[in-house]
């Protein structure tokens, strides 16, 4: 029997994994990571890259590599979230109809399209891994996203080649991968920290059904926000300690940045982490 | 009667007798069949075990020799910093010294060219994003853009695997 893949298709990151022996498996990628960050970019020499390349080029390319796509796919252009991110992203969005579209290297590009690419990279990595075909996917999407993004996220699974079997919420996959619908008759909060975004959604398991009975959140709240925290926390005990201001040069902070996520990533086995220049 | 009564009987009992054969026969072929089918089918899982074992082998190999990788390099990369903040006028023995301390760096590197591993980013290369990440773009005269002025961090592969990219400084 065909594989089906299962695809979190994330804002910063995204994720991709098979159901074996009844339990779900992260698959990792080809370059060996288990999230693929969701870039898309276009280099100086005109070739596509996605996931990790695209996000090295980030400083050298800022017109041409594109992030957070998620926060615009089945969005209309007179959304509130499109109008804050025109202001701060570095690329362009610009209108498409009534929804919107971006520019990379002088050619538009809907959300779902940009959103296709990144699937197709997760696909034929999965391929890859697997040593099979991959022609079925179930692509989550966030509790709070209506039904035209609902649908954009869909139509992005088939512009990448996909049978898109299902969208589901978020929350009920993460519930559905802790076994909890094995557990009928309760309701359980679901948190969900991510790079850029934090949803908590509160979910009735049923004989059948996983029901989300609420969702809120901070869309602008990840994993990126606490690295930042940990990064003017470091700049400044080494002012108070050696009198240097490190936040100017670039150098020492990327070094700073390499040791702020890792450091974070520790808080998962300690409860203070060292965190290390190296 | 009762002759011809009983020569029906056994005729009956022959073929019933004839046919339980039959069926017993039938059954052990099937049952022959299933077994060659599932002794098969445990010779090829053996040889896909073997294959999936081998492996297993070469990755878990290489993901130590990765790993301890990951501990070596911040030692080559404070080797390389420490060396652009080389003091200028040494004296004869020290310079003799550093040389000797330069030894142990190379040294190092060799291991690493023994295991595998490949350096990547040199300055004067084009930026490939593929094994380069850039921290800094900034003007250089003479120089057309996406050139690598200065490597920060050296970059390391191992055959087709990334193990760490380059980090680089770049012409704008």
């Amino acid at each position: 029997m065909p594989k089906i893949i299962g695809i979190d298709l994330g804002t910063t990151n995204s994720c991709v994994a098979i159901i074996e022996g009844g339990q779900p498996k992260v698959l990792e990628n080809k370059e060996g990571s288990r999230t693929t960050p969701s870039i898309v970019g276009i280099t100086k020499s005109g070739e596509r890259i996605v996931g990790l390349p695209a996000k090295r080029q980030a400083i050298t390319n800022p017109k041409n590599t594109l992030y957070s796509i998620k926060r615009l796919i089945g969005r209309r252009w007179d959304d509130s979230e499109v109008q804050r991110d025109k202001q701060v992203m570095p690329f362009e969005i610009l209108k498409h109809g009534d929804g919107v579209a971006v520019k990379m290297n002088d050619k538009e590009y809907t959300p779902e399209e940009i959103s296709a690419m990144i699937l197709q990279k997760i696909k034929a990595d999965a391929e890859e891994k697997l040593g099979e075909k991959i022609e079925e996917a179930i692509i989550t999407v966030p509790a709070y996203f209506d039904d035209a993004q609902r649908n954009a996220t869909k139509v992005a699974g088939e512009i990448a080649g996909l049978k898109v079997r299902r969208i589901i919420n978020e929350p009920t996959a993460a519930a559905l991968a802790y076994g909890f619908d094995k557990k009928k008759g309760q309701q359980i909060v679901v948190y969900d920290l991510g790079g850029g975004t934090f949803d908590v959604s509160v979910l009735d398991v049923s004989e059948d059904t996983v029901e989300v009975k609420a969702t809120n959140g901070d869309t602008h709240l990840g994993g990126d926000d606490f690295d930042r925290v940990i990064i003017d926390w470091i700049l400044s005990e080494f002012k108070k300690q050696e009198g240097i201001d490190l936040s100017k040069d670039a150098l020492a902070l990327q070094r700073i940045k390499d040791a702020a996520e890792r450091g974070r990533l520790m808080f998962q086995f300690w409860m203070f982490p060292k965190i290390q220049l190296k | 009667m009762t002759n011809k009564n009983n020569n029906q009987e056994n005729r009956k009992q022959d073929e019933a007798g004839g046919s339980s054969k039959e069926a017993e026969e039938k059954q052990r072929c099937g049952n022959c069949e299933e077994y060659l089918n599932g002794w098969k089918r445990a010779l090829a899982d053996y040889d896909n075990l073997k294959k999936e074992l081998a492996s297993e082998r070469v990755q878990m190999r290489n993901a130590t020799i990765e790993q301890i990788s990951l501990s070596l390099l911040p030692v080559l990369d404070n080797f390389d910093q420490a060396l652009k903040f080389k003091p200028d006028g040494l004296d004869e023995k020290t310079e003799k010294w550093l040389q000797g301390i330069l030894h142990v760096r190379t040294q190092l590197e060799s291991v690493m060219q023994e295991m595998g591993f490949e350096q990547l980013g040199k300055e004067g290369e084009l930026f490939d994003p593929h094994f380069h990440s850039a921290v800094i773009e900034q003007e250089s005269e003479g120089k057309d853009p996406g050139i690598i002025l200065e490597v920060h961090k050296r970059g390391w592969r191992r055959g087709d695997r990334l193990i760490r990219p380059a980090i680089v400084i770049v012409s704008k």
